[in-house]
């Protein structure tokens, strides 16, 4: 434990020493009940004397003292300012861009005559489809229908491709 | 850019005695020529060094000089009025600022002491005397500095200071450092 160390974790460990106190006193059980206002009184003036010369010769000596007076509340407070301090941050929920675009020989994501394509973008999300601004169902007794697998990204319609037709392709 | 004025002081541990004046001023005004240093007791006293037969101190070289150091000023913990005026080469006030300041380093250098008095001797941990009054010793000095931060009350924020000074003089009665 270094002096650094120590000088982030005397705080935290004060206040876990005056929770715990104020929680022992309903259950019993000895305990100083100074100890806080030791921590703090050691704390401050060991962190004077950090933050003027941190090199100090005297402190290696007085601020493990301090981690000593800390006892049970420094290691707590050791794995406060060592783990939870930091929580990954959500990954934000950027919108997909759909597809929309006339049916062509080529350069579009179906062409003309091709009836499958692996969507990688949409993998995850459900999938809505128009064909010529008519919704398309996954019904495949209807004349023209399409499937949707959302684990690989699998696009397939019935009936391929037509040249010209209207393609509207949504994740949702 | 139009000079904005302002100031802050620090002491060194080890030299409670000392104050460090540094400048901390933005802009410019080519008008400015020196500086001058009030620093006046709870009880209106003017402090200066030895030698000096102003009620303050000249702090030359603006801008380029940005620090000075006022030594042996403070003979015990002081809650000050401390004034910083910018002048003209006429001696006339063309820019001051005010700021209500304690100095403490001589009680908290004495607090250090404490603590390390009883990291050489952790059996003081259970001297109730040594740490009622090293308690004692903390809080005066946070309760002159709070009257100062929260009412720029130099009066009772010397009245705390003079408690800890208390302790800190008669520390051989108060303080058990041979447990």
């Amino acid at each position: 434990m270094t002096v650094t160390q120590i000088m982030d974790i005397w705080p935290i460990a004060m206040y876990l020493s005056a929770n715990d106190i104020q929680n022992r006193r309903s259950n019993s059980g000895a305990v100083d009940i100074t100890l806080p206002q030791k921590i703090y009184s050691i704390g401050t003036a060991v962190q004077r004397i950090y933050d003027a010369d941190s090199t100090d010769d005297t402190l290696p000596q007085t601020a493990r003292y301090l981690y000593a007076l800390c006892g049970k509340y420094g290691l707590q407070a050791s794995v406060v300012t060592q783990t939870a301090g930091s929580v990954s941050p959500a990954t934000p929920n950027v919108p997909v861009v759909p597809y929309q675009f006339i049916v062509a020989a080529s350069g579009n994501l179906i062409n003309a005559g091709e009836s499958s394509v692996t969507i990688s973008a949409f993998i995850g999300f459900n999938l809505l489809f128009a064909r010529n601004g008519i919704p398309q169902s996954t019904v495949n007794t209807e004349p023209s229908y399409y499937s949707w697998d959302k684990e690989t990204g699998l696009f397939t319609i019935s009936p391929g491709a037509i040249l010209g037709e209207l393609f509207q392709i949504y994740a949702i | 850019m139009a000079l904005t004025v302002n100031f802050s002081t620090s002491q060194t541990p080890g030299s409670p005695g000392d104050i460090i004046f540094t400048d901390t001023s933005t802009g410019s005004d080519g008008s400015v020529t020196q500086r001058r240093i009030y620093i006046q007791s709870a009880a209106g006293d003017y402090l200066v060094e030895s030698g000096t037969s102003t009620q303050y101190e000249v702090w030359s070289g603006f801008p380029g000089t940005t620090t000075i150091t006022l030594e042996d000023i403070l003979e015990q913990d002081t809650a000050a009025r401390v004034v910083v005026q910018w002048l003209d080469v006429s001696n006339n006030v063309l820019y001051d600022k005010t700021q209500y300041i304690g100095f403490t380093a001589y009680n908290e250098d004495f607090d250090y002491e404490l603590t390390q008095n009883v990291a050489a001797n952790p059996l003081l941990v259970d001297d109730n005397n040594f740490w009622q009054n090293k308690l004692k010793l903390r809080t005066d000095i946070e309760s002159g500095n709070n009257a100062i931060e929260r009412a720029s009350d130099i009066a009772a924020a010397q009245q705390c200071y003079d408690r800890a000074t208390y302790l800190r003089e008669n520390s051989q009665y108060l303080f058990n450092a041979n447990a």
